[in-house]
């Protein structure tokens, strides 16, 4: 884990198991951005959601993406742009504070627990930047011939 | 969704008014797509004596099958609104021969419609084609179809077929927006899904390729994956997690 400033709620929830989280580039940084990429994993019967917050790179050019392994791992990257508005602004701003996290590329990689079916993924950017995906677990159905469900087959699955 | 089989019971029509074969008129959608087909421009005034029912609509809801002669239609059918223009009598000798449908004739259940399914036909009120007929056949459940052909399909894979577009020229509604498209299935029903559940990749990576839309786009091993898969694999995902639904 690498160190970060948190506030005392979050503090309170990092008592808590929480998987490894790696950062880097402007995300590990953000040491000094605490909402950059905090993480929560919930599991289900059939499969996970992991909820990244994100805050400031919902756009096209943040070049956004999110690579599932087999094992479950979960590799995020991007882009954090330079703010239009500092950019843009005729008048030039002498920062003061700097909180949020830093222009540049970043990466965030975690695991989920368990092995997943990578196609099975159902990402969601709301609109106000917390990342939501749903992974469901690796598993293979038996289905009859109607094609209906019956049942999880046990043990089918070969973990890597 | 097994087959169904027609309607034992169902009565032999008279052969030389009531027997439609199937066939030409059926076998294919074409009645959709060729308007001419469906047009009936002398509707049997006849039959136009329901005017106050208000509507267009015939709808031979009773599971029973239609008897082949005209008082007994007149039970289930109704019919208000068609141009009175000129007698011809349905089944008469008209010249417009088996192409030009009389609607009591459309509304005949055919044999291949399972007995809980309803027909419809509805005149055209508008528009160049206006006073033609379209049939429609209506599942147990409401759902609406056009054709032979659809019905069929649905029957087969519990699934719609995707259309390109309705008749009156609107596009399916289900292409404007991907997370509507999933069709309705039944809980537990995996038909008709060519997923590969066993063997996922090793890994696939989900680019938001519009971020005002939330769209993503799923690549395996730098290929981005084609639009067909991707359905394949909503499909699949929604099945698998409407069997969690309310459990």
């Amino acid at each position: 884990m690498p160190t970060r400033r948190m506030s005392s709620n979050q503090h309170k929830s990092s008592q808590r198991m929480i998987p490894a989280v790696t950062f880097t580039g402007t995300a590990e940084e953000g040491a000094i951005g605490p909402s950059f990429g905090i993480v929560d994993i919930g599991a289900s019967k059939s499969g996970y959601l992991f909820r990244v917050a994100l805050p400031g790179i919902r756009c096209n050019r943040c070049n956004l993406k999110c690579n599932i392994e087999r094992d479950g791992r979960v590799h995020i990257e991007g882009v954090v742009m330079e703010s239009e508005f500092l950019k843009n602004s005729s008048k030039v701003f002498e920062m003061k504070e700097q909180g949020l996290c830093p222009p540049g590329p970043f990466t965030i990689t975690f695991n989920l627990p368990g092995s997943v079916d990578p196609r099975l993924c159902s990402p969601s950017f709301r609109p106000d930047g917390i990342l939501e995906v749903v992974v469901l677990k690796h598993r293979v159905p038996i289905i009859s011939a109607e094609g209906m469900f019956e049942k999880w087959e046990e043990s089918a699955v070969p973990q890597p | 969704m097994g087959e169904q089989t027609p309607n034992p019971t169902r009565p032999v029509p008279h052969p030389e008014e009531d027997l439609i074969p199937p066939d030409p008129l059926l076998d294919s959608n074409t009645f959709i797509h060729i308007d001419d087909d469906d047009v009936i421009p002398n509707p049997d005034p006849l039959q136009t004596h329901k005017p106050d029912s208000g509507g267009d609509v015939i709808t031979p809801n009773n599971p029973t099958p239609l008897k082949p002669n005209e008082s007994d239609l007149d039970d289930d059918v109704s019919i208000t609104n068609p141009t009175p223009l000129k007698t011809t009598r349905p089944g008469s000798d008209s010249k417009g021969s088996k192409s030009k449908r009389q609607p009591e004739e459309m509304a005949e259940r055919p044999e291949w419609l399972p007995l809980d399914w309803r027909i419809e036909v509805r005149m055209r009120t508008s528009g160049a084609t206006a006073g033609s007929y379209d049939r429609y056949y209506i599942s147990p459940s409401g759902r609406k179809f056009r054709s032979k052909t659809e019905v069929l399909h649905f029957l087969e894979t519990g699934s719609t077929k995707k259309r390109k577009a309705d008749a009156d020229g609107m596009p399916p509604a289900s292409s404007k927006n991907q997370k509507d498209k999933k069709p309705k299935r039944k809980r537990g029903d995996f038909s008709g899904v060519d997923f590969d559940y066993r063997n996922p990749p090793q890994n696939v990576t989900w680019t938001l390729t519009n971020a005002s839309h939330d769209i993503w786009t799923p690549a395996v091993d730098e290929g981005v994956t084609p639009e067909h898969v991707k359905r394949t694999w909503d499909t699949a995902f929604s099945c698998i997690t409407e069997l969690e639904v309310k459990k």
